[in-house]
Formats: C-alpha cells, sequence, structure tokens
C-alpha cells in the first residue's frame, strides 16, 4: 500500500509505487491453540476509475472503463456502453445488440481458457501437492501436452474474434454508446465460423478430461467454499442463460428462488456495498439479510446453479449433468472448474447460432442521439460474474459520479469465507507447507478474481500468505512471485 | 496490424508499449514494418507483450523475429542475436499470469507443443525512457533505420 503527499509544488508523490498487477496478500489468524480462527483475503491495489472519470464525457466512458482490464475489458466496454444508452435514451439496432453479444461470448470464452488452462490447469494436472517449481503452464506442458495446446488455441480463438471485430485484441473500443461503430463483414463472419468445429472439439475433450480427474479432487470438492450462501445472476425472462441483458435472479442454498426478474437499474435497493479497513475492495451482500449474511457468490457457479437451460444443446446436456451433483443449489466452489467449462461450450454453440442469423451482417449497427436522461445503469454478466455500471451527468453530459459494482467485489465475502474453511481443514500446524499454500490460493483460483487490472509493468501476480499468532505476531510468511 | 496466419516464411514480432515512451519502440517498428513490407511472404504482428499463442502461430514459419526494446543497451544501440530455444522459463514467466515470456521460451513452447523450431532472432534496442509517453526518445528513434535493414539482411538471408 502507498502513502501518498502532496508536496507544495503540486507534484504528487506516491512512494513506494507498488507493481499492483494483482497483488493481494492473505492473512491467517491463529488462536492460543495454533489453529486457524480467521482468514482475510486483503486487496491491496487501488485504481480510482470511480473518481477519476468525474468531469470526462459521458461518451469516452466505453474506453476509459475498457481500460480497467485488460482480460474482460469487453464487460467493462458492453456494461458502460449499456449505462450511456440509457443516457441517451436509445433502442440501440438489433443487429448491433447481437453484435455485443459475440463481442462478449467471445471474451468470455477466451477469459475462461485463461482462467482454466493457465491458471487452474496446473492445480489439476499436477496435484495440489505437485512440485511448486513445476505449478505453472510450462509443467502442464511437459505433463500433458494436448491440455496446453489446447488451452492456448481456446483462448487464442476468443481473443481472434475480438480483434476481428474491435480492430485488437485488448482495449477494443469498437463497442459504442448507441450500438457499435462498424458492422461485422462476410470475409470476417465466415473465417470465425471456420474455427468453431475445432473449439467445440476441444470444449468436449476438456470436458471429458476434467471429469475423468474430477475424482482426485474429492477432500478439495469437500472443503472448497462449500458452504450455504445465496446466488446471483442476471437471467433471462424465462430463467435462461444469458450473458448480456435481463432481471436479476437470486437463489438460495437450497436453490429456491429468493427473488426474480429485478431490475438490475434498480441494484441499490437489493445490493449493499460494504468497505473493510483491511482491503481495497468492496464487500457487496445481498441487502434484505444484512451484512454479511446476505453473502452472496456471482461468476459461473451462481449462473449455472440459476440457469434452468443454456439454450444450446451441447451446453444443456452439460448444464443436466450439472444439477445432478447436488440436489440443492451446488456449493462447492470447486465445481466453479465445471461451470466455467459448461459456459464455455455454450459459448461456442452460441456464437454460431449469432453468426449464421441472416442480420448479422446488416449495416445498421449504430443509433444516434444527445443525451436525454441525466442518469444510466448498464449491467451484463462478465466472466466473473454480474457487472454494474452505474453513472450520473450533468445537463453537458459531462459525469459527475460514477459507482461500479464488479463480480470479484460480489465474491470478496464468498473468497474470505472460502479462504478460511481451506485453511481451517488443511493447516494443521504452525509450520505453511506448499500443498497448504497452493490449496489457498488454489480456492481463491476458482473465483477466478479480476484483481490484475490493465496494468502490465511488472508482470508479477504476487501472492504473500501470513501466519499472524493470537498476539499479532507474524510467525510465518510465504510470499510467491 | 496483420492478422495470423498464412503460408508467409518470415513472421516479425514487434513489441512493448507504446505508451511508455521508448519501452513500444519494437511496437512502433511493427507498425513501420506493416505499412512497408518488403514482401507479401512476410507477417507483421504488433503487441505489447508476447502471449502463449504466439507459439502456435510461430510454428507457421520458417524464420520468425522479434524486435523488443532493452534497458541493457546503451539509448540507441541495436543487438540482433539468434535465439536458442529451450531453458528453464524465468521466475517472472512462471507467475501463472502470462504477461512475461522471452522469445526463447515462447519458442520452446513452439517446439515442445507443435514439434516444429523455426530459425529466429531477437533484435533490441536500447532505449533511454520507459516513462509514460506516446513518442520514441530522439536518439532512439535513430535505431530503426538500422533495425530495418537488419530486418532485411536476415530475411535475404534466409
Amino acid at each position: 500500500m502507498s502513502d501518498v503527499s502532496e508536496k507544495t509544488t503540486k507534484t504528487i508523490l506516491i512512494d513506494p509505487v507498488t507493481r499492483i498487477e494483482g497483488h493481494s496478500k492473505i492473512t491467517l489468524h491463529l488462536d492460543e491453540q495454533g489453529r486457524v480462527e480467521d482468514a482475510r483475503f486483503h486487496v491491496t491495489q487501488f485504481r480510482g476509475f470511480e473518481k477519476f472519470c468525474e468531469g470526462r464525457p459521458f461518451y469516452e466512458m466505453p474506453s476509459l472503463m475498457a481500460r480497467i482490464c485488460g482480460i474482460c475489458p469487453v464487460s467493462h466496454l458492453i456494461a458502460s456502453a449499456k449505462a450511456c444508452d440509457q443516457l441517451l435514451a436509445v433502442r440501440i439496432p438489433p443487429t448491433a445488440e447481437k453484435l455485443r453479444r459475440i463481442f462478449g461470448l467471445a471474451q468470455v470464452l477466451q477469459s475462461h481458457a485463461l482462467s482454466f488452462f493457465h491458471l487452474s490447469s496446473p492445480d489439476l494436472v499436477l496435484g495440489m501437492d505437485g512440485d511448486p517449481s513445476k505449478q505453472h503452464l510450462f509443467g502442464v506442458a511437459e505433463k500433458n501436452p494436448e491440455i496446453a495446446r489446447h488451452g492456448i488455441r481456446l483462448r487464442q480463438f476468443g481473443q481472434q474474434i475480438i480483434e476481428r471485430l474491435g480492430g485488437k485484441r485488448i482495449h477494443p473500443a469498437w463497442i459504442v454508446p448507441g450500438g457499435v461503430s462498424e458492422p461485422l463483414t462476410q470475409v470476417n463472419r465466415d473465417a470465425i465460423l471456420a474455427g468453431i468445429p475445432e473449439t467445440l472439439k476441444i470444449v468436449e475433450h476438456t470436458l471429458d478430461w476434467f471429469k475423468s480427474v474430477r475424482e482426485k479432487f474429492r477432500e478439495e470438492i469437500t472443503t472448497f467454499g462449500n458452504f450455504p450462501s445465496l446466488f446471483m445472476a442476471i437471467t433471462k425472462p424465462d430463467g435462461g442463460l444469458t450473458f448480456y441483458d435481463g432481471g436479476v435472479t437470486i437463489v438460495d442454498a437450497a436453490g429456491d428462488v429468493v427473488a426474480s426478474n429485478l431490475d438490475a437499474a434498480h441494484y441499490p435497493e437489493y445490493i449493499g456495498e460494504k468497505v473493510e479497513s483491511w482491503s481495497y475492495l468492496k464487500s457487496a451482500y445481498y441487502k434484505p439479510k444484512g451484512y454479511a449474511e446476505g453473502i452472496y457468490r456471482v461468476g459461473p457457479l451462481a449462473r449455472m446453479n440459476i440457469a434452468n437451460h443454456c439454450g444450446t444443446q451441447r451446453a444443456d446436456q452439460e448444464l443436466a449433468e450439472f444439477h445432478e451433483l447436488q440436489r440443492t443449489a451446488v456449493l462447492s466452489s470447486f465445481h466453479f472448474h465445471f461451470a466455467r467449462l459448461i459456459e464455455a461450450m455454450y459459448c461456442v454453440e452460441r456464437l454460431e447460432q449469432l453468426l449464421t442469423d441472416p442480420e448479422i451482417l446488416s449495416k445498421h449497427v449504430r443509433s444516434f442521439a444527445r443525451p436525454n436522461c441525466v442518469e444510466g445503469v448498464g449491467a451484463c454478466e462478465a466472466p466473473r460474474g454480474t457487472l454494474f455500471h452505474h453513472y450520473k451527468i450533468n445537463e453537458h453530459g459531462l459525469i459527475q459520479w460514477v459507482n461500479l459494482v464488479i463480480a470479484t467485489g460480489h465474491n470478496n465475502l464468498a473468497m474470505n469465507r472460502s479462504i478460511l474453511q481451506v485453511a481451517k481443514h488443511f493447516v494443521v500446524a504452525e509450520r505453511l507447507t506448499p500443498g497448504m499454500l497452493n490449496r489457498v490460493e488454489a480456492v481463491i483460483r476458482t473465483y477466478d478474481p479480476c484483481l490484475s487490472c490493465s496494468t502490465h509493468a511488472a508482470g508479477e501476480m504476487a501472492l504473500q500468505v501470513q501466519l499472524i499468532g493470537p498476539q499479532g505476531e507474524v510467525l510465518d510468511e510465504v510470499r510467491r512471485p | 496490424m496483420s492478422s495470423v496466419v498464412g503460408m508467409a516464411r518470415t513472421l516479425i514480432v514487434g513489441y512493448g508499449n507504446p505508451l511508455r515512451s521508448d519501452d513500444g519502440f519494437g511496437w512502433h517498428a511493427a507498425q513501420r514494418l506493416s505499412a512497408c513490407r518488403p514482401d507479401s511472404d512476410v507477417e507483421v504482428i504488433a503487441r505489447q507483450q508476447l502471449t502463449p499463442d504466439l507459439a502456435e502461430t510461430a510454428s507457421h514459419f520458417q524464420l520468425v523475429i522479434f524486435i523488443d526494446a532493452a534497458r541493457d543497451l546503451s539509448p540507441g544501440e541495436v543487438r540482433c542475436e539468434r535465439i536458442a530455444a529451450g531453458g528453464n522459463p524465468r521466475p517472472a514467466e512462471t507467475s501463472g499470469f502470462s504477461h512475461f515470456l522471452t522469445p526463447a521460451s515462447l519458442l520452446a513452447w513452439t517446439a515442445e507443443l507443435y514439434a516444429d523450431l523455426p530459425e529466429a532472432y531477437y533484435i533490441s534496442v536500447g532505449g533511454e525512457s520507459f516513462a509514460e509517453g506516446e513518442t520514441i526518445s530522439p536518439t532512439v528513434q535513430t535505431a530503426f533505420e538500422p533495425v530495418m535493414a537488419q530486418v532485411r539482411a536476415l530475411i535475404i538471408q534466409k
């Protein structure tokens, strides 16, 4: 965390400038008997987007917001553009909406590939107690090159779609208030469609492989964030899976609907945000149940728990299998992995549906207007969960106030509880072991938290685990660069 | 930016952060090369960083040339090295976030995963400023011509 001071010369000194690319730390607090009694996941980076956008013209917001994240810029583009659509009070052309959906699905696909293959597959291929020096994608490439190849190809496919539509893979500015800036060309449509069969096979193979190794992780399934909570996602009015538009649905641990078809624009009525002194990540909670009883989870696990159908053939088959895992809602966060792969299948199938839509090459892809409202809320399902962008502007169209509720914030309470559950189960001595450290990290990875927003200078995602005694003394500390 | 991948013999990957002054030298070099490619047998890609998917891309080419900025050279100094793929990845490459990858490690993946090892070179240019900024320092700008000449020589030699 940085000390910030302002000199009389108006030079702002930030010292030290920490490499905030996904920096976080975990503290485990022990009781007098040396048992874990509390655990905290500290996010120590501060971005400040909500403040420094104030005063900017509203139409700059999608491009500015895309800079929040290098992995899911498209979700921020979509949520931001939808908020701006509300400011304009326009209905965007049908083809523009379909193109935005394609853009979003491509991003979910590449992001899920990153999460599953690049970040989590080392745990699954090499084991939770594997050699820490091999616990990375290089190690996966040695042990199971096919999984590594598939991870690279799947992510490449999603990114190439984004590049074809948006002109570049990261921070494309193709989605704009009122629609998209350019129509889809037939050349690009056909090129994307040509990659669908190979990609479907990759996802099918990965699902089969994952199911073949899943039983090796019975202990992790039992202890990785396996507790009752609420689940939240945007769904279609009929309860189907969607990433773009719909009402907010909340189900409880039994799988029963707590609230359905809530208006995303009214999120402050049912979502509260609490700030804890030990983290820059806000903790969201379901207001009617209060803090912290209103703990809920978002993202693939929540979407699969809530959706009664995906709307594509193969994903629906997998969803039925997912729902057979547990009679109630599926509670273990380990099953985020399965849910993520089902969504990858859905993305590929849905991409094909949208790309073969007869209107998809229409040239009418943008509506134009001046601002007609002073407040707008845009919401969508980002890879990691529900995303809200909320803007207020003045009569000149300048941003006056911004609030962002990001998926990782929704999951913050659940991630903290998950760490505690894993630590209580696996930490049995005062000394940390690599296997224990890896499991504490691995449960966080299941949520695929997006701490690593858009700063690329260092390229290191540091994780620090501290063991703290009853008097607050640091007994042990492990850092993973 | 050229997109991947055809039957071209040579792939040029210029990379770096164009918002970090001289760090963006490779990115700018790729833009220039895209505008005046020596022939159609060359694909040029501009990237902010090397990513694992380029391992697959590289497997389609006979010659791969990487262009990047360097801190261990004098400003504007140009160095061209033949890349020997392999060796253990550097710690930052195994951090799990794939934001740091060396050309050698990338090509090691190409060899291991795609059974192909193109001839490869790494052209690096000493930077002067890596602060926020969208322009290349005047001293470092003088390296564009020698780099273009080096690229042409490597292609002709191949």
